[in-house]
């Protein structure tokens, strides 16, 4: 399979200003300014396979988006190549940029005042896709995603997840051949992120597109990627598959408990580790999956229960604990 | 450059530009001050002092001059560059990169879009008050008249679109966009006619972009110039506006390495 991606140790450094507090800082600076410069992309190195869905995940901040950023050209950076189809992104070829796509969960393209299909009909002409072509893909992409109803409202009218199905279609219609999105299912629904997630998948069976994704949501990286890239303080801690993540990110599991009294924190502390007391009465503790189903039968048992949940350990959590950051 | 890419960027800025109509009658209302206090202040220079012209300029002429510069003004009033600067300050720029766009293009056409209307529009009232000053047009006139317009529009339009680049490097822009709006308008003869500089500040204005955009076309419109000197000037204006064009792709080609992207 040929690598249609290709990363070289992609550096991106951010030069920032201090600024101290007040108007004795504001003058401060219109004489003198101290600056620190922040890498939030450090020598990343990866390649990517045609048709492959691979996700990056990582902490808010991490460096996903800014790689991604770079991959689309839309970022310089500080050091580093990238090869995306044979072209250099930042070099910003109009035809590498005719056949990418990048969709930004926290930024609308589509015109915000406008219904969505003025915005589709400018793309058609920015990306000069014929007529044949585009009324087709457009009819395919409004069946699937069931939007065909709101094509014609101001795109300021919609909710957050049908317009991220809108943006969605916006950004396939000249038929892409690589794919970046950023944090696709941020701020939406469970139903709706699934909705999109599901789209995503069979986009990717149908086309055989190369999609790379980022998001700090695990499920979206489940339910889409067979290879991950965990991403921290701008480096790669992981490359693999899913599969083998999955594995070592089940170790355990976060009880949410809200008991009716006070309860004694020495036997709690038996079960498992506790991550925080918030009063007497709220505790959140962490359990081995293999204690889960007995833990949670004590708590039944033995105590007056006013909530109780079991989720998956954070992500953040669990980069900090399995790699050791 | 494929320019057909930019057809349908026409349509919708023009389109939005209908909903704008009351806030163009509202400007063109506005001057009405400027040109009352303008009429006062010069009826009563000439009166009170007993002059029958200053500097060339007869009573009927200055205040004609005037008037025309308030329409001229209106027409060539570039209007899309504060968006260009928040875009860069805000990081909605980052949607153009990924797309194959020009963005010196794509700005230009949705200027040109959102004002052809209103252009049209002020275009006939420009001649209308110059039938009802008495001066009139011949049709050739207007014709190069369209022309110089269209040229200082281009002008105005290059010369905001490098102030609103320096957004890559200065996070306020919007000082420096009314600051360069008043000495725009000062020394393109907006306010008084160029004839009533200092000599050595005329003399500079011949070196600079200035004249070009509001002197040239009033002065065309309201006196007999000599052909020469039009086709001369005619000229000059194109040659700002090629300098100028390439000079915001210059810019351009610069400032986007700075860009950060920063607001998600």
């Amino acid at each position: 399979m040929m690598n249609i991606i290709k990363v070289e140790n992609l550096t991106k450094t951010y030069r920032n200003y201090k600024k101290e507090k007040g108007m004795l800082g504001t003058l401060k600076n219109l004489f003198h300014r101290e600056f620190f410069d922040t890498t939030s992309v450090n020598m990343v190195n990866f390649d990517i396979a045609e048709g492959e869905v691979i996700g990056f995940l990582g902490p808010n901040g991490a460096g996903k988006t800014t790689t991604l950023k770079m991959l689309s050209g839309i970022l310089h950076p500080t050091l580093g190549t990238v090869s995306v189809m044979g072209y250099c992104p930042w070099e910003r070829n109009n035809e590498f940029r005719r056949q990418i796509s990048i969709v930004m969960g926290q930024k609308n393209q589509l015109w915000w005042d406008l219904p969505s299909n003025e915005s589709f009909e400018l793309n058609k002409a920015i990306y000069q896709i014929d007529n044949k072509s585009f009324t087709k893909i457009l009819n395919d992409l409004v069946e699937i995603l069931g939007v065909g109803d709101l094509l014609k409202v101001p795109v300021r009218t919609l909710s957050l997840g049908e317009r991220m199905k809108m943006e969605l279609i916006g950004s396939l219609l000249h038929d892409p051949k690589v794919i970046f999105l950023d944090e696709p299912t941020i701020g939406l629904d469970l139903v709706s992120q699934k909705k999109i997630q599901e789209f995503i998948l069979e986009y990717n069976r149908m086309k055989k597109v190369t999609i790379v994704l980022t998001s700090h949501y695990m499920n979206d990286i489940d339910n889409l990627c067979k290879r991950l890239i965990v991403i921290n303080k701008g480096s790669i801690i992981y490359d693999g598959s899913l599969e083998h993540t999955k594995r070592m990110f089940s170790k355990s599991k976060v009880f949410k408990i809200t008991f009716a009294e006070t309860v004694d924190v020495n036997a709690i502390e038996q079960l498992g580790e506790i991550i925080s007391i918030k009063s007497p009465y709220e505790i959140e503790l962490k359990v081995d999956n293999d204690h889960v189903v007995s833990t949670s039968n004590i708590m039944h048992q033995y105590y007056k229960i006013l909530d109780i949940s079991i989720n998956d350990t954070p992500i953040e959590d669990v980069i900090l604990e399995t790699f050791n950051v | 450059m494929k320019w057909n890419k930019y057809t349908k960027l026409f349509q919708i800025t023009l389109q939005n530009s209908i909903a704008y109509r009351v806030d163009f009658a509202m400007g063109i209302l506005s001057g009405i001050i400027p040109l009352a206090v303008q009429i006062l202040l010069w009826s009563n220079i000439y009166s009170v002092n007993q002059y029958d012209t200053i500097r060339g300029y007869s009573l009927p002429r200055i205040l004609s001059y005037i008037l025309v510069a308030i329409v001229i003004s209106k027409i060539i009033q570039a209007s899309v560059y504060p968006a260009i600067a928040q875009e860069i300050k805000s990081g909605t720029l980052s949607k153009y990169l990924a797309k194959p766009l020009d963005h010196q293009i794509y700005w230009l056409v949705s200027e040109l879009g959102g004002k052809i209307l209103f252009t049209i529009a002020a275009f006939i009232l420009l001649v209308t008050v110059l039938f009802f000053t008495g001066l009139g047009i011949s049709a050739i006139t207007l014709l190069v008249g369209a022309l110089v317009l269209v040229q200082a529009l281009l002008i105005s339009f290059f010369i905001y679109y490098l102030l609103a680049l320096l957004s890559f490097w200065f996070l306020e822009v919007s000082q420096i966009f009314t600051a360069f709006g008043l000495i725009s308008t000062f020394l393109s003869g907006g306010m008084i006619p160029i004839d009533f500089f200092p000599d050595f500040l005329q003399k500079l204005l011949v070196f600079l972009p200035f004249k070009y955009i509001i002197y040239f076309p009033i002065t065309l419109f309201t006196t007999n110039l000599e052909r020469n000197y039009v086709m001369t000037n005619l000229a000059f204006q194109f040659f700002w506006v090629i300098l100028l064009f390439f000079a915001g792709r210059l810019m351009w080609f610069v400032g986007e390495r700075r860009y950060s992207a920063f607001g998600g």
